[in-house]
């Protein structure tokens, strides 16, 4: 009867046995449950339900494995980390790290495709066009970029092949090129591309806070390079053509 | 239960997006998933809005797990209470379910055991819900595989949560179906025991025949015995707000439209 097994009792083996089904575990819950031979279809329906939610959430990277090495990371993934989240948009936040080790392209258009999915759904804001810098107080400003920005650390090319992926275009070789993918999303759309050096390093400083001035600051010190600020200022001007400004605070 | 439904919908769904944002789907009102559009902004929500112009929504939840031993975060409440001030839905809904407990969330409609402590359970978990968004919701009778010994009958389980939370049923026709044809019920007998006055809206939708019964997959035309059984619902109650669910194999939205005719033709049959 389960009526002698407190609710959470019961509830807590139905999930053990959901996470980790075993002989055991299901008889353990058939007991006081006097349950038939459909408890089985729970364990299909959970994980189904994960295998579909990763491929949707990482497509590319489903593309890029193919379809019985993707259900092998996936069921792999499942098994070792158990949804705990209210959405199921927000689960997997750990696969692309557990494809790394055995393909780093898979794990980087993993890691692509969850930005973009998140980008897509990031809170709204309008972007600062260049009409507005009349208005900025260049000596303390700090750029804040839009909401939807993230700043994806990949080890491969993966974002040349991930438009080929999304094209269905024939893809170019992976090679190992290190480096930093901005994923944002301009308007309703999604968009993404490589970082180059200079803007990233204007970027991890405006994230932290930093004044747009002491950014170029520290890029003149830095460097012989006198066009280091000037280069400060058109990476400043893609930026805004690019709706990636949010504001200047 | 009367709602700001009436009429017949369907489930909105992604490959018809494109439809309701124009207007020129031939529904009365859509029905989504509350959780897809329980996020901070982008096109998800403009859809909806957009779709919410031209048709009443009725926001339907997977995950308030009212029949979990643990109770649902203020965060879930908070961020469902957003959509609805935002959306300002006819209907709010969830399942009879649980979805996982200490921290985990099988993301999976769980069977309640329909036991006397679990009864207190659900209702103060509505009764929690119905406080926070400020409105009575609708609960939805899931499909079950498992029946577990010593339990009342669903539908009793049904009356007593309706009598004392004041939440409303959606009546999920298919739902019935399947769970008393897995656990070798009369269908129809079924309806007896519900207390028919507390639905507010109707869920029709395809089954498939698993290795060990039905499984409510949504990937199918509704099946011609619940067509009967939803015809025998609405002699009984009267004309009630009606829409189909289809998740899998999703057809053309004029085969869907096709198919919610049947709905109106049963409504206009028993209203004849
Ligand atoms: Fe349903």
């Amino acid at each position: 009867m389960s009526g002698d097994l407190p609710l959470a009792a019961l509830q807590q083996r139905f999930c053990d046995w959901l996470i980790e089904p075993d002989e055991d575990r299901a008889r353990m819950i058939a007991a006081p449950m006097g349950v038939g031979p459909g408890l089985v279809v729970y364990q299909n329906n959970y994980r189904v339900a994960l295998v579909e939610a990763l491929r949707e959430i990482h497509p590319r990277a489903a593309a890029w494995l193919g379809e019985d090495a993707f259900e092998m990371a996936a069921a792999r993934h499942i098994d070792a980390h158990p949804p705990s989240n209210w959405t199921i948009d927000a689960y997997g936040t750990g696969f692309p790290d557990d494809l790394r080790a055995s393909d780093a392209v898979a794990a980087d258009l993993a890691a692509i495709d969850r930005a973009i999915g998140e980008a897509f759904v990031a809170a709204d804001a309008l972007p600062v066009t260049a009409a507005a810098l009349a208005d900025v107080d260049w000596d303390t400003a700090a750029i804040r970029p839009v909401p939807s920005l993230l700043l994806v650390p990949i080890a491969t090319n993966a974002d040349a092949l991930w438009p080929a992926l999304a094209r269905d275009q024939d893809v170019p070789q992976a090679t190992a090129a290190p480096g930093t993918v901005l994923v944002w999303r301009q308007g309703f759309e999604p968009v993404m591309r490589r970082a180059d050096p200079t803007e990233l390093l204007i970027l991890e400083r405006s994230l932290a806070g930093g004044s747009f001035a002491a950014i170029c600051a520290e890029l003149a010190a830095q460097s012989d390079d006198a066009e280091a600020v000037t280069r400060a200022g058109t990476v400043l001007g893609r930026w805004l053509g690019e709706s990636l400004v949010a504001e200047f605070a | 239960m009367t709602t700001r439904l009436s009429g017949f919908g369907l489930g909105m769904r992604r490959p018809h997006y494109a439809h309701y944002v124009a207007g020129e789907a031939p529904v009365d009102f859509v029905e989504v998933i509350s959780e897809n559009f329980m996020v901070a902004g982008g096109r998800p929500i403009d859809t909806l809005m957009r779709a919410r112009a031209h048709y009443p929504v009725a926001l339907h939840g997977v995950s308030l797990s009212v029949g979990s031993a643990e109770t649902r975060s203020d965060d879930y409440l908070d961020r469902l209470k957003a959509l609805v001030d935002r959306i300002e839905p006819a209907v709010v809904s969830d399942h009879l379910c649980w979805t996982g407990i200490g921290g985990f969330n099988s993301h999976d409609l769980l069977p309640v055991p329909l036991t006397e402590p679990a009864l207190d359970t659900v209702c103060r978990a509505i009764d929690r819900a119905q406080s926070h968004l400020q409105r009575p919701m609708l609960f939805e009778n899931p499909s079950s595989y498992i029946a577990f010994a010593g339990t009342m009958p669903e539908w009793e389980f049904l009356s007593e949560m309706v009598r004392r939370t004041g939440c409303g049923l959606l009546l999920d026709v298919n739902n019935i179906f399947v769970s008393a044809t897995n656990h070798g019920l009369d269908p129809h007998g079924w309806l007896d025991g519900l207390p028919l006055d507390a639905v507010g809206q109707i869920h029709l939708a395809g089954h498939s025949q698993g290795e060990h019964g039905l499984i409510d997959t949504h990937d199918a035309p509704v099946d011609p015995a619940v067509w009967a059984l939803y015809t025998e619902v609405i002699r009984r109650t009267g004309p009630l707000p009606t829409m189909i669910e289809r998740d899998g194999n999703i057809p053309a939205l004029d085969a869907l439209a096709d198919e919610l005719m049947l709905a109106r033709q049963a409504a206009c049959a028993v209203l004849a």
